[in-house]
């Protein structure tokens, strides 16, 4: 993957393992990572402008379902990340740049292998051509 | 078909049967230039005769049902009785919504549904009819005008309703369990071909509906109308395409491609789980970009989601509040 392109990770706060955080900046440096108290706390809008500045991918990551800190943030999130997913659909961009994993403690192997398989998936698509036009005037 | 001076009388009739003073009905009335109707606030029993009904009648009226809500609650002391508002069946979705959003209150509404065949643009009635127009008369799916020429037209309106009446999935019937419904005859719904209605994200590939997305939306002059007139978005003064002076705007207010790119995103995102698919924004736009690829793609998402189209019942509980423990994760 070349390292000019642009991939955000949003990191939940309570999964700021040392170790995992260490192990994605190793074996991802072009990946930029974002810290957040809850998954709950990501808006979706933040991703659409990461995407149509020109990033590539919005990843999150979050825990799994029911062992949220807030009790619910990951659900509220889900539901979200459901809505913008098919909102990129509607306007033809691809769905797929933005992703969520759910992190199941003690199976951080599991998680660079999901991490390596959007990196993959995000690395065929086009970059999106959103020139800014000229500005119109008054 | 219907007749619409027969629905007008029905209306009328209704409406004196049940208004009380200090009712406040919202209806519609011929403007002062012919051709465009304009919602009429009704206080006074007498006034219940200046409403006309025609398929002219294009506004959604539960846009103004909620400001007037929040005045209510602001002003400290509400109105004396109860409001009333007649809306065609596509706008009674949109307050049943409202409803269910918390956003009027059910138990001081009354809302009178009158049937509607289809309703057409003041802009397309124009193009119908060759020019601007001095009178107008509708009659079974028939335009009977005069121009500013002192030349009478009739024209065909069945061509020519707006996107929403040619899709037989978005005009349908809400339930309308709780409400009054006025119906003169058989309804009649256009059905369009089923090449005209099927989704541009189906029939082209992603890059072609990404291209074709992108040369609509370089129309954009971002004058908010689409935003103001949508039933659906209704953070009024908190909105985030007001606030561009964050430290990290979301949005800016300037109107490049990017720009207009991020404001259309956000606005399909905020509006997507309460979209009923009212067709307001299409019709608002004074650049005349068909934001029908948009609604009509969410009403499709809804049903697919949910079982239900948005505004089918006002004890729906918010979508994006709705998942439950354990239910599979995206």
């Amino acid at each position: 993957m070349a390292s000019n392109e642009l991939v955000f990770l949003f990191l939940c706060r309570a999964l700021k393992r040392k170790r995992l955080l260490q192990t994605i900046k190793q074996e991802f440096p072009s990946i930029r990572v974002i810290e957040v108290p809850c998954i709950g706390r990501f808006n979706p809008i933040l991703a659409f402008k990461m995407i149509t500045a020109g990033a590539k991918g919005v990843l999150l990551l979050g825990c799994d379902p029911g062992d949220c800190h807030y009790r619910e943030g990951n659900l509220i999130s889900e539901r979200r990340i459901l809505y913008a997913k098919e909102t990129l659909t509607a306007f033809g961009i691809h769905g797929s740049r933005i992703q969520a994993i759910w992190y199941n403690p003690g199976k951080d192997k599991q998680i660079l292998h999901d991490i390596k398989l959007f990196l993959s998936e995000i690395a065929r698509l086009p970059m999106l051509t959103l020139k800014p036009t000229q500005k119109k005037e008054g | 078909m219907i007749n619409w001076s027969k629905i007008t009388e029905a209306t009328r009739h209704y409406l004196k049967s049940i208004f009380q003073p200090g009712d406040v009905i919202l209806s519609y009335t011929e403007s002062n230039t012919p051709g465009i109707m304009t919602p009429l606030v009704i206080r006074e029993a007498e006034a219940i005769d200046k409403i006309i009904l025609n398929p002219l009648c294009t506004q959604n009226l539960s846009v103004y049902l909620s400001e007037f809500f929040q005045q209510d609650i602001q002003s400290g002391n509400p109105a004396a009785g109860k409001w009333v508002v007649t809306v065609k069946p596509c706008d009674a979705r949109s307050v049943i919504q409202m409803i269910s959003d918390e956003q009027i209150a059910k138990d001081n509404l009354e809302m009178v549904v009158f049937d509607c065949d289809g309703t057409v643009t003041t802009k397309s009635l124009k193009n119908l009819l060759g020019g601007e127009i001095r009178s107008v008369k509708f009659e079974d799916h028939q335009a009977k005008g005069e121009t500013l020429a002192n030349k009478e037209v009739t024209a065909d309106l069945v061509g020519s309703y707006q996107t929403k009446c040619s899709d037989s999935a978005i005009c349908s019937l809400p339930d309308m369990h709780d409400y009054s419904f006025i119906s003169e005859s058989n309804r009649f719904v256009f059905h369009g071909s089923e090449k005209e209605n099927a989704l541009i994200q189906d029939t082209l590939s992603r890059e072609d509906c990404f291209q074709r997305v992108s040369e609509e939306l370089s129309k954009c002059i971002r004058c908010n109308a689409c935003r103001n007139v949508c039933p659906a978005c209704f953070c009024s003064d908190r909105c985030v395409m007001d606030k561009p002076k964050l430290a990290i705007p979301y949005i800016t207010k300037e109107i490049t491609l990017d720009q207009i790119f991020q404001y259309h995103l956000i606005r399909f995102y905020h509006v997507a789980p309460n979209c009923t698919a009212c067709g307001e924004c299409e019709r608002a736009c004074p650049q005349g970009i068909s934001l029908s690829i948009f609604y009509r793609y969410l009403h499709r998402l809804n049903k697919q989601l949910f079982g239900a189209e948005s505004g089918s019942s006002d004890s729906d509980k918010q979508k994006l509040l709705s998942y439950r423990f354990g239910e599979d994760l995206v």
